[in-house]
């Protein structure tokens, strides 16, 4: 049964390449009614530089404001999406509310009037963005606003394993080494701020084979000592 | 809180109490045709260690079947929701191709025939599952069990930002307590790679 619902999909699961993905996120965007969209896969790490990369039919005079990071942070429906894991449906009186109306006024001249967002937030500090709008207004009908936005969730669910493969391949393929379960215990144990000998006692362990855990990790985390192999294990999502 | 959309996806996100989430959720599985649900939040808290709290209406006699997590290791539907984010819609036929038709067996009796089920996977190794399920076939239009899947993914989403709150309120409050400022931070992360205080 599962494998009907995924055959729906199948074109963007089995996406490979920007060019399908984008025409696959086109296809489901004029599907469901609007005009443009942007989907985006964020990778966000403490510390690390934020990285964005999208796909999107942006019109080529909007793009300049449109794909600047800095105008966005200024944006209702993005700072929604940032902080929130479900869906906003937006219209002018969204920029209105939130002192915005300029900023309304001055999309809409692109067709960016109405919209529905959404943002599905990670583990390892991933997320993904998808956004469609158009120049029209929103049924004023709920449960045709909700069967929407039903649907651009479904997709949703769909398109962020490909957007996340195809737009930051490079943050998919960092290969996470596998440590033994003994070896992120004694992580853990150190990261609560035990000594080898302590970790030793709490796991009934030597001393010595509790520093051999951590050396064997820190080796296969390719660390220089045992607090970088906390980092980098956190990093992976290997501790937290 | 977005009003645009209809009340029966929405009135989940003011709910403060385990009883209000499951009355939301088990409306929610009705409204869409099934008369059992699950929504269970899990955090991985350390190696092998978990925490983890679910609202449902089991029945008790099933209790011994569906919460062992030793059978939980090896249900297809679960195996499938611990390792993707998509929804699944299943049947029968799903624990037949796993070889798992006896364990079909076992559930049927309690209501456990066909469901829908997503998973959730989120920051600081927070998981959301939400499940509903029912005595019954599914329905066979491609059409019609995609708009049942679309509305369970948005109102599971809806669910995810407030069960953590609801279920396991202590992780939720520790996630919030501990706040360091940016430059203390950078300090324990340059510490941590290494460096000396100089």
């Amino acid at each position: 049964m599962s494998l009907r619902i995924d055959d729906r999909f199948k074109a963007i699961l089995g996406a490979t390449d920007r060019e399908t993905l984008l025409t696959e996120v086109l296809r489901f965007t004029r599907h469901l009614g609007f005009t443009t969209v942007n989907a985006t896969a964020v990778h966000d790490q403490p510390l690390d530089d934020v990285q964005f990369a999208w796909v999107s039919n942006t019109p080529s005079a909007y793009a300049q404001l449109a794909d600047d990071v800095l105008y966005a942070k200024g944006d209702p429906v993005a700072q929604h999406c940032r902080h929130r894991g479900v869906p906003i449906v937006w219209d002018q009186s969204t920029y209105a509310t939130a002192g915005h109306g300029a900023r309304w006024e001055a999309q809409a001249q692109f067709g960016y009037c109405t919209g529905i967002a959404l943002a599905l937030h990670m583990p390892r500090g991933q997320h993904f963005f998808i956004g469609v709008d158009r120049d029209q207004r929103l049924p004023s009908d709920g449960e045709e606003l909700s069967r929407l936005t039903a649907d651009l969730q479904l997709f949703a669910a769909h398109a962020q394993e490909a957007a996340l493969r195809i737009l930051l391949p490079q943050v998919i393929e960092l290969a996470c080494p596998e440590l033994t379960v003994r070896e992120l215990e004694c992580l853990r144990w150190t990261m609560e701020g035990k000594s080898a000998w302590e970790v030793g006692r709490i796991l009934s362990i030597s001393e010595q084979t509790a520093v051999r855990h951590l050396n064997n990790a820190t080796k296969k985390l390719d660390c220089v000592n045992k607090h970088h192999a906390i980092v980098k294990a956190m990093r992976f999502g290997l501790i937290s | 809180m977005d009003s645009k959309l209809e009340k029966r996806f929405t009135s989940v996100l003011g709910v403060r109490s385990r009883a209000d989430l499951f009355n939301e959720c088990f409306r929610f599985a009705q409204d869409l045709g099934f008369s059992r649900v699950t929504a269970s939040v899990i955090v991985d808290v350390g190696p092998g260690e978990t925490r983890w709290a679910c609202v449902d209406n089991m029945p008790e006699a099933f209790e011994p079947i569906g919460g062992n997590k030793e059978i939980c290791r090896i249900d297809p539907v679960a195996q499938h929701c611990k390792a993707s984010s998509r929804p699944i819609i299943w049947d029968q036929s799903t624990y037949v191709l796993a070889g798992l038709a006896d364990k079909w067996e076992q559930q049927a009796p309690y209501g456990y025939e066909a469901g829908i089920a997503q998973a959730f996977h989120m920051p600081r190794r927070n998981h959301f599952l939400f499940g509903v399920h029912r005595v019954g076939a599914l329905p066979t239009e491609l059409k019609e069990s995609c708009r049942l899947v679309a509305d369970l993914s948005l109102f599971a989403a809806q669910v995810q930002e407030v069960a953590l709150a609801v279920l396991l309120p202590d992780i939720n409050d520790a996630a919030h307590e501990c706040m360091l400022t940016r430059r203390e931070l950078e300090c324990l992360h340059w510490t941590m790679e290494g460096k000396t205080a100089w």
